[in-house]
Formats: structure tokens, C-alpha cells, sequence
């Protein structure tokens, strides 16, 4: 039991970063934020035994923590910030005021993934972690193919949400 | 659209991440789950020796009756716990299509438990109007305007907190449909 919960602190402690950054792009209220990642922690401890290598660790995470993200979007439902920042990206041509005002740099780039709609923001967020297409595939059960449209995809409206028009 | 794109984009994604304590949350949220599992034991043993006091102490009809009746609420209602607690510790690995049809499940089955919760109810309302006559039999209408107000305030309670829970799971299990039906959408079909 003190081994396994010794392995459990190793394995949160190297995904952290990635779990809170996939947590943040899933909500955006602080106090439910709090709540998803409280979720996530407590659903890879659950899931850790059964951890068969089968995938990286860090992809075996990552499934569990897009699982648990659903399952908090399906019980609270989204921010409703988060349905404007959807319909911010819908629009191919944001204000540029609006654009200037938001904060730059990582927080711009987190505000414009969180407003990609769900089934791109999905693989947009496993690919910004550095999984591959297949791995990305076999995290949420579409084909690679799948994997590949809904990342050209979210690349155009990422780029489009971003102002960095061709 | 370049993958130096991506690359750069993926820069900038991971850049200054506020980084949460992970091992800390994990070790709070067991603690709750170990508190409230303790928690549902201790209120099932305490109700189950205050029926044991009832049926030896008073040994009336009623307060037998009303003990057998005790036990027998606080047995389904600790069988609901645990088997609460095996639904929600499943699969938490599986894929995301796999998870959501798993999560649809269970949504359907705890809609099931909360309409089974309304005929429980109802069932209830019977035992306890049968232990009033039985007390009316017994002592008169000495305290019958009693019991009948502290009944009514814990069924209305009850009704409440049930209409709360069915609302609550209807919400979830259109949230969840809406999820699958946009998740699994084909893009290659042109139906994103």
C-alpha cells in the first residue's frame, strides 16, 4: 500500500504540469477547476493498478484525465465564458480591441484552445501535449484519420482565434 | 499551417503553467472518501442499535414495528452505498468513447434508483400510516397530532430532496447525450 501510494505521488508529481494545463482548458472557474483536478488526482490513484504499460504513462494520464473532464463538463456544464470564447472563435475576425485586451502569451493561447469546440479541443490538447496522432486515437477511441481532421481543424480556428491570419 | 506552428504553439501552451499540488489533492479527496464511507457505517450502526433499544427497552407493537422498519431502511440504504460506490470506481481508463457510453449507463441507472426511490416512498407512507393506527389502537390520539407533523416533515424532506437528486440526473444524462452526440460525430463525413 506504501509502495503503491509512493508510485501514486511520483506519477502525479511528473504529470502535474499537463494536468493542470488539460484541467484549465476544460474550465475556466477557479473554484471548479479546483474541483476537476481534485477528480482527476483521486481517478488516477483509482486507476494506477491497472496500469498495464500498454501506452506511455503520460498517455495512460492523460486518457483518464479527458474522462474525468467529461464526466465534470456533463455534471456542471460549461462556463458560461467559455460558450462566449466558442463563439469568439466561430467568428473568423474578432474585434482587434478585444483581441489586444486579452492577455498574452500562455494565457492567450489557453483562452483560444478553451473556446475551440469540444471535439477539437479534445485532440487539440492531447496533440499541444505531445502525444502522436495514434496515441490521440486510441485516448479517445475515433481513427487516426479521425485524429488528423479534427487537428487541421482546430489548427485553422487556433490560428484564426489568434490573429495570425496567412 | 506548418507543424513549426504547432511546435511553436506547444511552446507557448506550456509556458509559466501554474503547476497544482496533484499529490495533495489526491491524498484530501481519499480522506473524504474514507470519511463518508465511516461516516454512512456509523450512521447505519448507530440507527441499527437505537432500533435494538427500541425492540428491548419499550417492546410495544409500535416501537417493534417501528424498529423492524428502521433496520430494514438502514440495510437497503447501506446495499445502495456500496453498490454506489463499485458504479462510480470502473473504467476510469477506458476511452473516451467507451467512457462516455459507460458514464450514459450509469446515468440511466441512478435515474432508475431515484425513480425507484419515489415507489420507497410511497411504500414508506403506507408502514408508517399503518404504525399510527397501531399507535391509535394502542394509546388514543394522545400523541398522534405529534407523530403526524414530525411524519409529514420528514416525508415532504424526503420528496424534496428526491425531486432534487431526479433533476439533477435528468440534467446530467441530456449534458452526456449532447457530449456523445458531439463527440462522435464523423469529421471525415462533414458532420463536425
Amino acid at each position: 500500500m506504501r509502495e503503491q501510494n509512493r508510485e501514486l505521488e511520483r506519477v502525479l508529481t511528473t504529470h502535474a504540469a499537463a494536468l493542470s494545463r488539460l484541467a484549465a482548458s476544460y474550465e475556466s472557474r477557479p473554484a471548479l477547476r479546483e474541483e476537476l483536478m481534485q477528480e482527476i488526482a483521486f481517478a488516477v490513484w483509482r486507476a494506477l493498478p491497472s496500469f498495464r504499460h500498454e501506452s506511455s504513462e503520460k498517455t495512460f494520464v492523460l486518457r483518464i484525465a479527458t474522462n474525468r473532464a467529461l464526466s465534470h463538463l456533463a455534471a456542471r456544464g460549461p462556463a458560461p465564458q467559455d460558450l462566449d470564447a466558442a463563439a469568439e472563435i466561430a467568428d473568423p475576425m474578432p474585434r482587434p480591441d478585444e483581441l489586444a485586451a486579452r492577455r498574452q502569451g500562455a494565457e492567450r493561447i489557453r483562452h483560444a484552445v478553451r473556446g475551440l469546440p469540444l471535439t477539437l479541443r479534445q485532440v487539440m490538447v492531447l496533440a499541444l501535449e505531445g502525444l502522436d496522432h495514434g496515441e490521440i486515437a486510441r485516448a479517445l477511441g475515433i481513427s487516426e484519420g479521425n485524429v488528423a481532421v479534427r487537428l487541421h481543424r482546430g489548427k485553422a480556428l487556433l490560428k484564426s482565434a489568434l490573429g495570425e491570419h496567412a | 499551417m506548418t507543424d513549426q506552428e504547432l511546435e511553436r504553439w506547444t511552446a507557448a501552451w506550456r509556458a509559466g503553467t501554474p503547476v497544482a499540488d496533484f499529490p495533495l489533492k489526491a491524498r484530501r479527496e481519499r480522506r473524504w472518501l474514507f470519511a463518508w464511507i465511516a461516516m454512512d457505517w456509523t450512521a447505519g450502526v448507530g440507527l441499527v442499535a437505537f432500533a435494538a433499544w427500541l425492540w428491548i427497552a419499550d417492546g410495544s407493537t409500535v416501537m417493534r414495528f417501528t424498529a423492524a422498519a428502521i433496520v430494514v431502511l438502514t440495510a437497503a440504504a447501506l446495499a445502495f452505498t456500496t453498490w454506489n460506490w463499485r458504479g462510480s470506481l470502473a473504467e476510469e481508463q477506458a476511452s473516451t468513447r467507451e467512457y462516455l457510453q459507460l458514464a450514459e449507463r450509469r446515468s440511466r441507472a441512478r435515474l432508475r434508483y431515484v425513480h425507484f426511490g419515489w415507489w420507497v416512498l410511497a411504500a414508506d407512507l403506507v408502514v408508517i400510516a399503518a404504525a399510527h393506527v397501531l399507535l391509535y389502537l394502542d394509546e388514543g390520539a394522545r400523541r398522534l397530532p405529534g407523530m403526524i407533523a414530525m411524519t409529514a416533515a420528514a416525508i415532504a424532506a424526503a420528496a424534496a430532496l428526491l425531486w432534487w437528486w431526479q433533476r439533477r440526473e435528468r440534467r446530467r444524462a441530456q449534458r452526456l447525450a449532447a457530449l456523445r452526440e458531439a463527440l462522435t460525430a464523423n469529421p471525415e463525413n462533414g458532420h463536425d
